[in-house]
């Protein structure tokens, strides 16, 4: 099969952009099935405007916002409800985003309403705009800068942070300056410190098991082979764990946080164990 | 047949260990083109730290992740329900509903990705339980 197909108008296109065509015409036809004519060329012309991509900012935004909430929370039970600071100007971030938002859906679903009216909701919609980028033009800038859009012209959140490119380097996030919320990145990053502190102790323990054992090439296999099976195998019970816990239990914070790992430490150990173990059995067997 | 000799002598152990896990070396290296190819782009928000893990992630972490959800058949609502239902503030699966919920593992596979992570995941199950059962006879019989 071709890697590129070429399209009638001329236009070369991937296979995997051809399927992914493939399945939005069917989503597309579905959708216009649903919807009637009337109303499908209605959202047709609204996606045609500029609308979207501002909505579609908005959406990332939330779940930037979302994402920053849900880390304060796992860090919750380290610190003893130290984050209420952070966590409370992140929920007026939220609402106010949210205000926004509607605001923003208002203006752009007036397309067929009198002009009177389309005029007040854009009005409104400038209002939240002004609200946001206000008050929380820290925030938006933290955003810009952690996104991973390593261009300023394709960054999405621009349209918010516009015309902050003079204080784009500088911090200034009311949320990192909280003293709590520097004492919470304190914690988690010790946290993280010490899972990568583990890992990398079993790294360098492996890769010495290496260089001091007398036939390199069967250690390295063997090192290999068992870090793979139970790297795999703790990943997929660590995952298991936590999804069935949440179901049954539905522990956070502290609670989860320690089960998972000690259920984790104790796969990866036992599991490493008999691996190691199969791995000379079967050598003894095969190279005999 | 390979004998895996153990501390307790068991000879169930000793043949189910091979049985069980060296099946396992094989299926790594098909889980990525069977199941990592297909699902890895239907996702649209890389959220989850499996995204971050590099080769690990992609040939590993990511493909055993789609038997698990395959095999649990997760519904994505009813965990963020409970995961949420303390306090809807908190929700540590957040990260990973965001990631993998927009996706219905089961219908999305075909026959063979079932039937592979069935196994895959039983496979796995096996060798958590011999681990303990070894580790037991290692360190306290």
């Amino acid at each position: 099969m071709p890697a590129l197909i070429v399209t009638p108008d001329g236009t070369r296109v991937s296979e995997k952009e051809e399927t992914e065509c493939e399945r939005l015409s069917k989503d597309l036809d579905r959708l216009q099935r649903r919807l009637g004519p009337e109303n499908y060329r209605k959202l047709v012309e609204l996606t045609n405007t500029a609308g979207p991509e501002a909505l579609s900012v908005v959406m990332a935004a939330e779940r930037w916002v979302q994402k920053h909430k849900d880390s304060l929370s796992i860090g919750l039970g380290l610190t003893g409800g130290a984050v209420s600071g952070a966590k409370s100007r992140l929920d007026e971030f939220g609402k106010s985003l949210a205000r926004y938002e509607d605001a923003l859906n208002t203006y752009l679903l007036s397309k067929h309403t009198p002009a009177a009216k389309r005029a007040k909701a854009r009005e409104a919609a400038q209002r939240a705009f002004k609200d946001l980028n206000g008050r929380f033009a820290a925030e938006l800038e933290t955003m810009a800068q952690n996104s991973r859009y390593k261009s300023w012209v394709h960054n999405p959140f621009r349209s918010f942070a516009g015309g902050v490119e003079a204080s784009f380097n500088t911090s200034g996030s009311p949320i990192s300056s909280l003293p709590e919320t520097q004492r919470l990145n304190i914690g988690l990053g010790a946290t993280r410190i010490l899972g990568k502190g583990a890992f990398g102790l079993d790294l360098v323990a492996r890769g010495y098991r290496v260089a001091y054992s007398d036939n390199k090439d069967y250690t390295l296999a063997k090192e290999a082979a068992t870090f793979a099976v139970s790297g795999l195998v703790t990943s997929i019970v660590v995952r298991g764990a936590a999804f069935g816990l949440t179901l049954v239990l539905g522990p956070s914070g502290l609670v989860l946080l320690i089960t998972l790992t000690s259920i984790g430490a104790l796969t990866a150990y036992n599991t490493d164990l008999i691996a190691r173990d199969l791995f000379d059995d079967t050598a003894e067997a095969l190279l005999k | 047949m390979i004998f895996a000799s153990n501390p307790c002598d068991s000879l169930i152990l000793g043949y189910l260990i091979p049985i069980a896990m060296l099946p396992l070396i094989p299926m790594m290296a098909l889980a990525y083109p069977l199941l990592g190819r297909h699902f890895d782009p239907m996702i649209q928000h890389r959220e989850s730290i499996d995204f971050y893990m590099g080769p690990l992630g992609t040939y590993l972490i990511r493909p055993g992740g789609y038997a698990l959800f395959i095999v649990m058949n997760m519904d994505w609502k009813k965990l963020e329900e409970r995961a949420t239902r303390r306090n809807p503030d908190v929700n540590p699966m957040g990260p990973t509903i965001r990631t993998y919920g927009s996706i219905d593992f089961k219908s999305e596979a075909n026959v063979f990705q079932i039937g592979f992570s069935w196994l895959y995941i039983l496979l796995v199950a096996l060798t958590v339980v011999l681990g303990f059962i070894y580790t037991f006879c290692k360190h306290f019989l």
